[in-house]
């Protein structure tokens, strides 16, 4: 039987950044550049809570990050861990399970 | 017109109990993230005012971002939640720990080594005395000291104000840290070394000595003069801490 997950709206934004980050490294304007180019300026979240995001799944082991300086400029650039690639895997699953779920109850005509 | 401030939001974060690792880390992220969208509005050739609000609103409110971090409870320390406690009991119970590894370790040196045991004709190498007395200063007289700089330290990042537990913690650690003596005889060829520890404070005016009484009672007024000096010289958000990010938007 598949799991019950309420808390599932809340993991799409974690889902988007460890798709993102699981291609190439990125610092956080750019990874919203890149949400937003990446979803055709659908997804358009207010972009500073995006540092609270990243730190959150840093400490959860679901990220890495590098300090860089670039012109002049300390940055902090992310990618994605091998425990972050099977988060996003586990992720990705449950949203085409409930995707699926949805569509068969409101139809795809809708 | 709503702004941004900051150090606001890192004084907010640093309140609600947030790291201060986490709290710096968000404000610098955010500053450079402001940096960036203002330079975007400058290629726009928005006007200032328009591209002021227009930052504002890429960047979202600053009681958001506030609530955002906050309602993430993996980016607060155990310290920062429970600062008075822990500053408090914490550097009392750290020198506790680091003065029964050292007596630990004597009496295991002793156990396992002829190092500390009478030896008729052998003499204790130089290197060894050295090197014993100079450990056995740092941590007999250094740790406390060192403890006060670091509580300290740890209240000024937290943003906290003198507060009677952080304090009494300070006067605790000093307390015992300066009524501790040690002495040490070495062995010679002719005579059994000894190691002597003693604590305490003498409180009656009379039975003061100079040497040891008057030296603890010293150690104590300078460990607190020294809480003191740090608390004013120590700055951990000095005014360039954010480099090449105005404080409001």
């Amino acid at each position: 039987m598949a799991k019950p997950n309420a808390a599932f709206m809340s993991s799409v934004p974690e889902l988007v950044v460890l798709r993102l980050l699981s291609d190439r490294e990125m610092y956080g304007y750019e990874l919203v550049k890149a949400i937003r180019l990446a979803s055709n300026e659908r997804l358009t979240p207010a972009e500073g809570v995006i540092y609270p995001l990243l730190h959150s799944l840093e400490q959860r082991g679901h990220l890495k990050s590098v300090k860089r300086q670039v012109l002049g400029r300390n940055r902090i650039y992310y990618r994605t861990t091998s425990t972050g690639k099977k988060q996003l895997q586990g992720l990705t699953a449950e949203w085409r399970r409930i995707t699926k779920a949805l569509t068969s109850i409101i139809g795809e005509s809708v | 017109m709503k702004t941004i401030n900051l150090e606001r939001i890192r004084r907010q974060l640093i309140l609600g109990g947030v790291a201060p690792h986490y709290a710096n880390r968000t404000i610098l992220e955010l500053g450079d993230h402001i940096d960036e969208l203002r330079q975007q509005a400058t290629n726009r050739d928005m006007p200032p005012e328009s591209a002021a609000e227009w930052v504002q609103q890429q960047i979202g409110e600053e009681q958001t971002l506030i609530n955002e971090v906050l309602a993430k409870p993996e980016l607060r320390s155990w310290l920062s939640r429970h600062t008075g406690p822990a500053l408090l009991a914490g550097p009392l119970l750290i020198w506790f720990g680091v003065m029964l590894l050292f007596i630990g370790g004597l009496a295991t040196l002793n156990l396992f080594t002829p190092l500390l045991d009478y030896t008729p004709g052998a003499e204790v190498p130089l290197i060894y005395k050295i090197v014993f007395e100079v450990v056995a200063f740092m941590i007999l007289h250094l740790t406390a000291p060192l403890l006060i700089v670091l509580t300290v330290i740890q209240a000024k990042k937290r943003l906290l104000r003198p507060g009677w537990q952080w304090l009494l913690g300070m006067i605790l650690v000093a307390f015992v840290g300066a009524a501790w003596r040690y002495h040490f005889n070495w062995p010679t060829p002719t005579e059994q070394g000894n190691i002597a520890f003693s604590w305490g404070y003498s409180f009656m005016w009379e039975r003061i000595r100079p040497e040891p009484d008057a030296f603890k009672y010293g150690k104590l007024i300078g460990m607190m003069l020294l809480a003191a000096v740090t608390w004013y010289l120590y700055n951990p958000y000095p005014d360039d801490y954010i480099p090449q990010v105005s404080r409001d938007v």
